[in-house]
């Protein structure tokens, strides 16, 4: 073939006018054609709003980037969390992100799949269907406008069967406590009881007791505050208590009997019959009793069953009894403040419903944010009474249980998407606000309600006085609505209470009061005047003598003792993949369920840890891996709650059992049986003993603290005769972080924190199996049974050493040194030889198995500011240098130096009990160069491999020895 | 003089008679081979699409079978250089007979062991970022890393003990030239005997040539593995950081390269008739110096159980238990290993067992399944119990990992068997030197 010189130029031209055309196909970087005022890209947006994963109402803002919310952080004015978050708040992004949200609305078709539907018809359909029926609306706890909507919206269509259905529902305590859920001022107490409450993980408002409860545990007077742990098994919370008391299920009731003060004087010792039923050391158990009676400020939290939270309310408010002269009351649990959780309708109220719907005396079924197919027993009979009711309306985001139920799905907007206010406490009260777009073709809640009832009918202003929720909240909240007036404009008072996240006492001078708050007199909700009598439920076996004859089970017999799960609560957070992916505190399992059993009672039944077995009651059985643990009390059997969905999504589907179908009472008695077969209970790998390797470092409360090694400073001053190489010379800052173990609860929230900030990929159980799990932060967990402390957390991420094992050995100088001190991991310089891992000592360092995936939506949760590493290389902790740069930005703006506390990494940011402190070792005044010199609990981990680590670790003060 | 010509004609013949026609077993085992390779390249394929997730590597765990075959391919690289070129400069006169085929498997050892840190790496296309070339940005590799050390040291090796291997090839590709009848074949081995003659001063600078290379090469057998030694004696971590490491790990790859020439001229010497050449008399050497390196393992052994208790660090002292007690996974390689590495070459004592070639096989095929285990043994079991209890692990290898190292398997044994069916497997000029009276020799 001849090519001419002219063909020879136009096959050039055309081959390149190609590879012009190839690149079509490819993302590009577009500007703004008119940028919109208030967002310049890079810089980041915060907006303030209120958490709505579970009923404790912490104040939440929200970064948003280039109209994106990329992460979730605690209001720091808000008086319930200051601040902080739990690992489930700083999940909330999932719910909004969840790629299995309900994209738009759906009915039932005759074939009985759902099919797409457009709004107007959806509405206008279901607003017919609703006209002059009978209609229930069940929700789950929701206080403020929305609660007022709802009431008024079902007053306007001829209802009022209004069920606020949570499935943990602290009834035991307003029963206990006449009527209103009482709270609780840990912080002020001196020596504190849980009867089973689990206050740092799931109980009312975790993060607000957790910050309370680092405040009440501080040294004042080399003395401390006591926390006695009695209860079935070992939490999160017994594992931070001085001294645990494992009863079985139900019996906390007799020992909070026991330790009551009207015995005081009486010539009966209840301690001995308890002692003795279960198998507990008298001495210890008198002690306990003597200690907090006699101290000033005794505080008992009321968990457990109805009995045992009546018997620990006793204790708060004890009978004087006539012979001992005894304290006033402490005022410790202030009924005068009921939380929020006070508004949830009582079991009965639903067994009404059931019965009706069974009846068929409902005709509709309205249900929003509740799952009760999911969480009621299987006993209770929902599902089956469900058949019974014509019209099933779910205005769920998500295509959980109950939704799948339905004949017409109107989604609403997902929590972070809506306008919206919720009041944790009588006296504060989040105002919720869109922190981004619609992502989906969703509705807020109250809009798809008024527009239901404009479907059938009804005038939504004459009834609500306004045609959007907007509006009808915004009139709640004192704003004048003038006719016609646009959507969006506000009063400046609103935008203050909008821009600060609501009202609570001493929410700022930003937000004056105003006039129309008061006259509406608007605190909460009223608590409803007809507090609900005590459930049907509810063993009433116990009369007011403490019944020490045997209530404890038959030989044989197990009781279950099924527990909400810290990361799913009720199993609202199984579709959070970060949390599927959060290690329990405790087993440290993820992705699933276990059954903890007392090695006596599994050697019983003939299982070890992973043996399948199955749990069953009257019909309904599960089955999962057995963990056997000596932090569970004998013949007891104890299931997470939260997971085995059969709906609800992709991360939740499928994984794990259910065990709310076997709860048709309060710990009731289950039958096992071995299956037979073996399931590895998915769970971090590692060892649960530290070997005598003295890794979590402890020290007596009593005896004075004192330093044993010298710190190695990772300074060029801690370069001493052990080193061959000079230390490295620091630009201005060296990068540096205090962790004190005495305050690490083992919550995991900074675990998430970092997931949410780093963009960490999710391995799946699979990448767990295989120990690929990409923490950059994690919890490590050591047990040792016989020691005072039988569990201790330790939080492990890059500790940043100035002679770092990972530098020298990396080919490619991918792991190098900054002039900063951060030991830096370079991505695309790393070749994945994978060397640093192995040198690592602390094993911080992640790989990249493959490349991860962010299923759509998910991935506009990505931090702009940190690179998404591909497959092949390593990474791991980088101190949030996107925090460094952006506080050290900031400084330089504003013309001035850096100070200590400008730069908060995410762990330390949403910790609820401030373990971490990060600030410059170079200056001598921050908060770690004080620990790095003058504290004495400090200490090094592995220190005699002399990595001069820039993390510090302060001792755990621990009783006794 | 008569009777001297016959000699070297016989051998002439013999050598040149086994490059001929491949009989049937002879294709099915190299169709094998390829085989595996095929598979191997087909499973590193998968590998390299995907992500070494495909793996069974973990965090602690991040080094494991695919560092195993390299360090047990460079160990296997050793005895061939040992034999040609320190023997050599010992005048060991037993080695001139089998030193071609030892150098072939050299060469060929170390081609498949410098495969493995490139399969290893997590992105292999930048894996030339790890060689020291000019760029414009200056960006040099970390010369403090030992994987560094490594890349200087492997390619050193490699391109020496070719440099060797093709020098002692020379002579006796200008034999095959000349007595060829096959055209391509002839073709083959002009262009490679670069005219050689067999002038006196062609002799001359090879011999003083040979020298040269010999005495070159003899450091880099102890340089080379003490290199990739120190790749874990560098590291902090128990069970690697060891100053023990070198001598150990220098006599344990001349242990494993003895055991593979024993194990490939056995079958050989039957196959290519070349029972006469490749003596039981050199076999029987052989044999007894891995008694000697036998011993030097055996001690080295001993001294890490002796120094891990004598340190009294923690550490050291629950990692040695652990590797030999602690473990169902692990422990019982750990005993396997002793017993292969040490014990079996220890009946090697008796002369009865040493001059039974069945034994030897055997023998031989436990020592290399010992010493691929001991590598696994320092690689994985150390990493699997660091100093963390809360990171410890337990790796086993999957299927990707086990079909690319059959695909080393496969490789080696393939190149080795075409070799020596295309090359004079025996160094015919070294064999007639051999041959020479001893009164014209001196």
């Amino acid at each position: 073939m001849r090519i001419s010189r002219r063909g020879f130029l136009q096959g050039i031209g055309v081959s390149f006018g190609g590879f012009g055309l190839m690149t079509l196909g490819y993302d590009r970087l577009v500007p703004y054609i008119h940028q919109p005022d208030e967002l310049v890209p890079g810089v980041s947006t915060w907006y303030a709003t209120s958490c709505r994963e579970c009923p404790a109402g912490c104040g939440m803002v929200l970064r948003s980037r280039e109209s994106r919310v990329v992460k979730c952080e605690g209001n720091p004015h808000h008086p319930v969390n200051r601040g902080r978050l739990c690992a489930r708040g700083q999940a909330a992004l999932h719910g909004l992100y969840d790629p299995d949200r309900i994209k738009g609305p759906l009915r039932r078709d005759s074939s009985g799949e759902f099919t797409a539907a457009k709004w107007d018809e959806a509405v206008s359909a279901v607003g017919a269907e609703l006209k002059g029926k009978r209609i229930a609306f069940v929700t789950d706890l929701q206080t403020g406008s929305l609660a007022s909507l709802t009431r008024e919206w079902l007053a306007a269509l001829g209802s009022d069967r209004l069920v606020t259905y949570e499935p943990i529902d602290y009834e035991n305590i307003k029963t206990a406590a006449g009527g209103v859920v009482p709270s609780f001022n840990i912080a002020a107490a001196d020596h504190l009881i849980s009867f089973g409450a689990d206050f740092l993980e799931t109980w009312i408002s975790p993060v607000e007791y957790a910050r309370r409860f680092a405040e009440m545990r501080q040294i004042k007077n080399g003395k401390r505050a006591r926390f006695v742990y009695v209860g079935p098994r070992m939490s999160m919370t017994a594992a931070n208590a001085d001294e645990r008391i494992i009863v079985p299920p139900g019996a906390e009731a007799q020992v909070a009997e026991a330790f009551s003060p009207k015995w005081l004087g009486v010539a009966y010792d209840p301690l001995t019959p308890v002692a003795h039923k279960y198998g507990l050391d008298k001495r210890s158990l008198s002690r306990v009793s003597n200690e907090f009676i006699h101290a000033k400020a005794p505080l008992a939290l009321p968990g457990g069953s109805a009995e045992t939270a009546r018997a620990s309310m006793a204790l708060n408010a004890p009978e004087t009894s006539s012979e001992a002269k005894w304290r006033s009351p402490t005022g410790l649990a202030d009924p005068g403040r009921p939380h929020a959780v006070t508004h949830i309708s009582s079991r009965s109220e639903m067994t009404a419903l059931t019965a009706d719907m069974e009846a068929g005396k409902i005709d509709a079924l309205v249900v929003f944010g509740a799952n009760p197919v999911y969480s009621l027993p299987q006993s209770a009979g929902f599902k089956e009474a469900l058949k019974h009711v014509k019209t099933v309306v779910s205005l769920s985001s998500y295509m959980d249980e109950t939704t799948a139920q339905a004949h017409w799905v109107l989604p609403s907007s997902a929590p972070l998407e809506t306008w919206g206010d919720y009041s944790p406490y009588p006296d504060t009260i989040n105002l919720m606000q869109p922190v981004m777009g619609q992502l989906f073709d969703t509705k807020q809640t109250g809009d798809i309600l008024i527009e239901l009832a404009k479907a059938s009918g009804v005038e939504p202003r004459s009834v609500f006085h306004a045609e959007t929720f907007y509006d009808y909240l915004r009139r709640r909240w004192g704003i004048a609505i003038a006719p016609g007036e646009a959507q969006g404009a506000g009063s400046p008072e609103w935008e203050s209470h909008v821009q600060i996240g609501g009202r609570w006492p001493g929410s700022g001078e930003a937000a004056t009061p105003t006039t129309g708050y008061q006259t509406m007199g608007w605190s909460v909700e009223p608590i409803p005047s007809a507090v609900p009598a005590p459930p049907p439920t509810a063993p009433s076996d116990m009369s007011d003598r403490p019944d020490l004859s045997d209530i404890s089970p038959r030989k044989g017999d197990i009781k279950l003792h099924a527990y909400p799960h810290i990361y799913f609560y009720d199993g609202r957070g199984a579709n959070r993949r970060w949390l599927q992916e959060m290690p329990d505190p405790i087993i440290h399992g993820v992705w699933g369920t276990w059954a903890e059993l007392h090695p006596r009672t599994a050697s019983k039944l003939g299982v070890e840890t992973n043996d399948l077995i199955d749990i069953s009651r009257r019909g309904a059985a599960i089955r999962v891996p057995v963990y056997v643990t000596s932090g569970v009390a004998p013949d007891t059997v104890a299931v997470p709650i939260g997971e085995g969905h059969e709906e609800y999504g992709r991360y939740a589907r499928g994984i794990g059992a259910n065990v709310l179908p076997l709860l048709d009472t309060e710990s009731p008695t289950v039958e096992i049986t071995p299956a037979g077969e073996s399931k590895w209970l998915t769970r971090i790998k590692g060892a649960i003993s530290q070997n005598g390797r003295n890794i979590v470092q402890t020290t007596p409360l009593d005896k004075p603290f004192r330093r044993e090694e010298e710190i190695a400073l990772p300074l060029p001053a801690g370069y001493k005769w052990k080193d061959f190489y000079p230390g490295h010379e620091h630009a201005g800052h060296r990068w540096a972080m205090a962790i004190d173990l005495d305050k690490c609860i083992g919550c995991g929230a900074c675990v998430t924190a970092c997931y949410a900030e780093n963009n960490l990929g999710v391995v799946g159980p699979d990448g767990i199996y295989r120990k690929r799990e990409m923490s950059w932060i994690r919890i490590d967990r050591y047990v040792d049974w016989k020691s005072q402390s039988p569990i201790l957390f330790q939080p492990m991420l890059c500790q940043h050493c100035d002679a770092a094992p990972c530098e020298p050995v990396c080919p490619v100088y991918a792991s190098a040194h900054s002039e900063e001190g951060v030991n830096m991991q370079i991505y695309n310089r790393c070749v994945g030889t994978r060397y640093c891992a192995n040198n690592c000592p602390y094993k911080v360092r992640r790989f990249n198995w493959f490349d991860y995936e962010w299923p759509s939506p998910m991935h506009y949760q990505l931090n702009p500011d940190v690179t998404v590493r591909s497959r092949g290389v390593m990474e791991k902790c980088t101190f949030c240098i996107q925090r460094i740069r952006e506080a050290e930005i900031v400084a330089k703006h504003e013309g001035r130096k850096l100070k200590d506390g400008d730069i908060v990494p995410a762990c330390a940011q949403t910790c609820p009990t401030g373990v971490f402190a990060f600030g410059d070792l170079m200056d001598p005044d921050s908060q770690v160069s004080k620990a790095f010199r003058d504290d004495p609990r400090a200490y090094q981990v592995l220190a005699e491999l002399n990595t001069k680590t820039a993390v510090l670790y302060l001792k755990k003060i621990v009783e006794g020895s | 003089m008569t009777q001297q010509t016959d000699n070297f004609n016989r051998i002439d013949d013999e050598v040149l008679a086994s490059l001929g026609k491949w009989s049937p077993g002879y294709k099915i085992a190299v169709g094998v081979c390829a085989l595996l390779v095929v598979v191997g390249i087909i499973a590193y394929s998968f590998q390299y699409r995907i992500g070494m997730g495909v793996t069974g590597l973990s965090v602690p765990i991040s080094w494991a079978t695919y560092i195993t075959n390299f360090v047990f391919w460079i160990g296997i690289a050793h005895a061939g250089t040992l034999i040609s070129a320190i023997l050599f400069l010992f005048r060991t006169s037993w080695r001139n007979r089998i030193n071609r085929a030892a150098e072939a498997m050299t060469v060929f050892a170390i081609m498949t062991a410098g495969l493995f840190p490139l399969i290893h790496l997590g992105r292999v296309w930048v894996f030339y970022w790890i060689l020291p070339y000019f760029n414009w940005r200056h960006l040099w590799p970390n010369f403090k890393s030992p994987l560094v050390w490594d890349v200087i040291a492997v390619s050193t090796y490699f391109t020496i003990s070719t440099l060797f291997f093709y020098l002692g090839l020379v002579p006796d590709l200008a034999t095959a030239r000349d007595r060829t009848q096959d055209g391509r074949r002839k073709k083959m081995y002009t262009i490679l005997a670069m005219g050689w003659t067999g002038r006196y001063d062609q002799w001359r600078h090879y011999a003083r040539a040979y020298l040269a290379l010999a005495a070159l090469v003899t450091p880099l057998v102890i340089s080379v593995h003490s290199v990739v030694s120190w790749d874990f004696a560098m590291a902090v971590v128990r069970g690697w950081h060891t100053t023990i490491f070198a001598p150990y790990f220098v006599a344990g790859a001349i242990h494993s390269g003895l055991a593979t020439v024993i194990l490939l001229l056995i079958p050989l010497r039957k196959a290519l008739n070349l029972e006469r050449l490749f003596s039981r008399y050199a076999i029987e050497q052989m044999a007894l110096l891995m008694i000697f390196t036998a011993s030097i393992i055996g001690y080295a052994y001993c001294v890490e159980g002796f120094m891990s208790w004598y340190s009294a660090d923690k550490f050291e002292r629950q990692f040695n238990i652990f590797r030999a007690w602690g473990s169902w996974n692990y422990s019982p390689l750990f005993w396997a290993m002793i017993t292969f590495n040490v014990v079996v070459p220890f009946t090697f004592f008796f002369k009865k067992l040493r001059t039974n070639l069945k034994y030897l096989f055997v023998a031989c095929l436990l020592v290399q399944i010992g010493m691929w285990l001991e590598r696994f043994v320092i690689i994985v079991v150390s990493l699997a119990h660091d100093y963390l209890p809360s990171t410890w692990a337990v790796y086993a290898p999957r299927t990707v990992e086990i079909l690319v190292t059959g695909f080393s398997y496969g490789f080696f044994t393939g190149l080795f068997l075409v070799f020596v069916r295309l090359f004079p497997s025996v160094p015919m000029s070294e064999a007639k030197d051999d041959a020479l009276p001893k009164e014209v020799e001196a």
